[in-house]
């Protein structure tokens, strides 16, 4: 998508415009009025993430710095922004289109691909992202089996997707070339936690991203926007 | 109290506009289906006691936003999937409810998109004339919110178990008020229907300073950056503890509903923060003062706030 864009070019933009399918557009009006990052709430958790900046280096060609940071993958998607934005710039569209952009410069692919399995186990086997079992073991011991709610509501224990609509997702999934991107980065691992011992408690504590991304190369990410401070303190 | 005539920012051009339909197409949820099914059997008894008829398709499928704005599905790939559910609604000849904010902002952008833009439905119609589809784009897409309250004299009429007694909080949700900058019947700032309808339900409003924050899922940030997710939530759930100390929080979106929800018992095991607030959807609060036996209301499934639960329900008479 990006490769034919100069990096660090003033046009980038313009060129990009097009390319991005009208997603996002009028970026060029923006105010730097900061109205965006005042009520962001990535921005409450994390000091350095700063849209109003990511909007200045789009527009003036300052591109590589926005796409190899670390910054631009911690956007909560929440359109506070486009909300209270006095000339309607509705930045998480940028967001999730430069995202794409990073991608094929080989940034960002180790959180992509933790979120690829729900797209491969679920949504396109069961035509539902958000599958019934659940990892917490509190959970399951608190609650019990959801099925088990579902039959004393007097429903179904399993909603029911038909078959033909997951062909058809699947078809579209195919067709679309969703299907061959997440055979590139492969599925991944997530902790059992009825295995659950002291160091892997730890471990889940303080979660690590996956090395490897499949067979894509990836770059390591940079605080682009300032020292990376944050957390409960600062909410 | 509120004083909600001097609040209101309530588009009332937009509520005149819904109409008030026999059947809609209900569109299922995700979460809601597999995580919190009260939500379901409240939408449907609410909607039929309401007088609208809910029409239930087994071949509609997620939305697909979560894949979409995880970045692993292009635009090009959930283009043809929102236009593929959407056209079921319009096979019926029926507009479509959603009971998820995450479906309806992303039925209604990426509907309106490819209304405005004919060489992108002609290529999604491409696709979907492979499987005997078509997109037409001609099925509106409602919130559930904003049913209800354009069904609010209906349920003023039809309240068999009033709510007095209970503090209610809101959290409304980022992707109905601030996705739908123009399509929601409120305003992004300073929204009031849902305390409208809480009052007429007989219940008290309750605020809080972060009652306008998200509820700090952040879409992807819970599983890549949960750390941040956490600080989002412990800030919003602390502010509602300390402040409101309601009995319910009334939300529209089951994924904050399941953030707000499971992020107690995780606060509680990573930083000792002690919490018990139940979190409800608008539909089993409708549910609640719609007289809907328990099992429907099926409270059992959510894990923050249990023993409030009990204490509140025991005050309007529901033995939990
Ligand atoms: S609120 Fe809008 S105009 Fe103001 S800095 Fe942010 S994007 Fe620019
Ligand atoms: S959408 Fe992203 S940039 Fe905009 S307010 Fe929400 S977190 Fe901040």
């Amino acid at each position: 998508m990006l490769e034919k864009a100069n990096d660090w070019s003033d046009t980038f933009y313009d060129k990009w415009k097009p390319i991005a399918m009208g997603f996002v557009n009028g970026a060029e009006k923006c105010l730097q009025c900061g109205k965006c990052t005042g009520q962001c709430p990535a921005a409450a958790v994390n000091p350095s993430y700063n849209p109003r900046k990511i909007i200045y280096d789009l527009v003036n060609g300052n591109i590589k710095r926005v796409l190899s940071s670390v910054e631009l993958w911690q956007c909560f998607f929440c359109s506070g922004c486009f909300a209270t934005c006095p000339v309607d710039i509705n930045f998480p569209f940028f967001v999730f289109m430069l995202r794409l952009g990073a991608m094929s410069q080989g940034f960002g692919w180790e959180d992509v691909k933790q979120l690829e399995k729900y797209a491969e186990k679920d949504y396109l086997q069961d035509g539902i992202t958000v599958s019934p079992e659940e990892r917490n073991p509190y959970v399951i011991e608190e609650r019990g089996d959801i099925a088990d709610i579902r039959q004393k509501a007097g429903m179904p224990r399993q909603r029911e997707v038909s078959d033909e609509a997951i062909a058809e997702i699947n078809m579209i999934s195919d067709l679309s070339g969703m299907t061959n991107f997440m055979k590139k980065i492969g599925g991944v691992e997530l902790y059992d936690c009825s295995k659950c011992t002291p160091k892997i408690e730890e471990k889940c504590k303080s979660k690590e991203l996956p090395k490897k991304v499949g067979n894509v190369k990836t770059h390591y990410r940079f605080y682009n926007y300032g020292v990376p401070i944050g957390g409960a303190d600062n909410a | 109290m509120h004083k909600l005539d001097k609040l209101s920012g309530i588009r009332e051009e937009i509520v005149a506009d819904i109409p008030i339909p026999e059947e809609i197409f209900y569109f299922q949820s995700c979460v809601a289906s597999n995580k919190y099914p009260g939500i379901e059997s409240c939408t449907l008894d609410v909607l039929n006691k309401l007088g609208v008829k809910p029409f239930v398709s087994e071949d509609q499928t997620c939305c697909g936003g979560f894949v979409t704005f995880a970045n692993v599905a292009a635009p090009t790939a959930s283009m043809p999937a929102v236009a593929r559910n959407i056209s079921l609604a319009e096979e019926e000849g029926l507009d479509i409810c959603a009971v998820c904010n995450g479906c309806w902002t992303f039925l209604n952008e990426f509907g309106h998109f490819m209304n405005g833009n004919d060489e992108v439905k002609e290529s999604v119609n491409m696709m979907l004339n492979m499987m005997g589809r078509e997109y037409k784009g001609e099925s509106n897409i409602f919130h559930i919110g904003a049913m209800l309250y354009k069904l609010k004299d209906r349920i003023a009429e039809n309240v068999e178990r009033p709510l007095e007694g209970l503090k209610f909080a809101t959290h409304y949700g980022c992707h109905y008020l601030g996705g739908g900058k123009y399509g929601a019947i409120d305003d992004a700032q300073h929204p009031s229907f849902i305390q409208e309808l809480v009052e007429i339900m007989g219940g008290e409003n309750v605020d809080y300073t972060a009652s306008g924050e998200c509820c700090g899922t952040g879409f992807t940030q819970v599983i890549n950056d949960k750390e941040k997710s956490l600080d989002h939530s412990q800030m919003k759930l602390e502010s509602v503890r300390d402040e409101a100390d309601p009995d319910f929080v009334i939300v529209l979106c089951p994924y904050c509903l399941s953030q707000l929800d499971r992020m107690q018992q995780q606060l509680d095991y990573r930083r000792d923060v002690k919490l018990d607030i139940p979190i409800i959807h608008i539909t089993q609060l409708a549910g609640l003062a719609l007289g809907l036996p328990k099992e429907r209301l099926a409270f059992d499934a959510h894990i923050g706030g249990q023993d409030r639960f009990k204490k509140a329900l025991n005050k309007i008479g529901i033995d939990y």
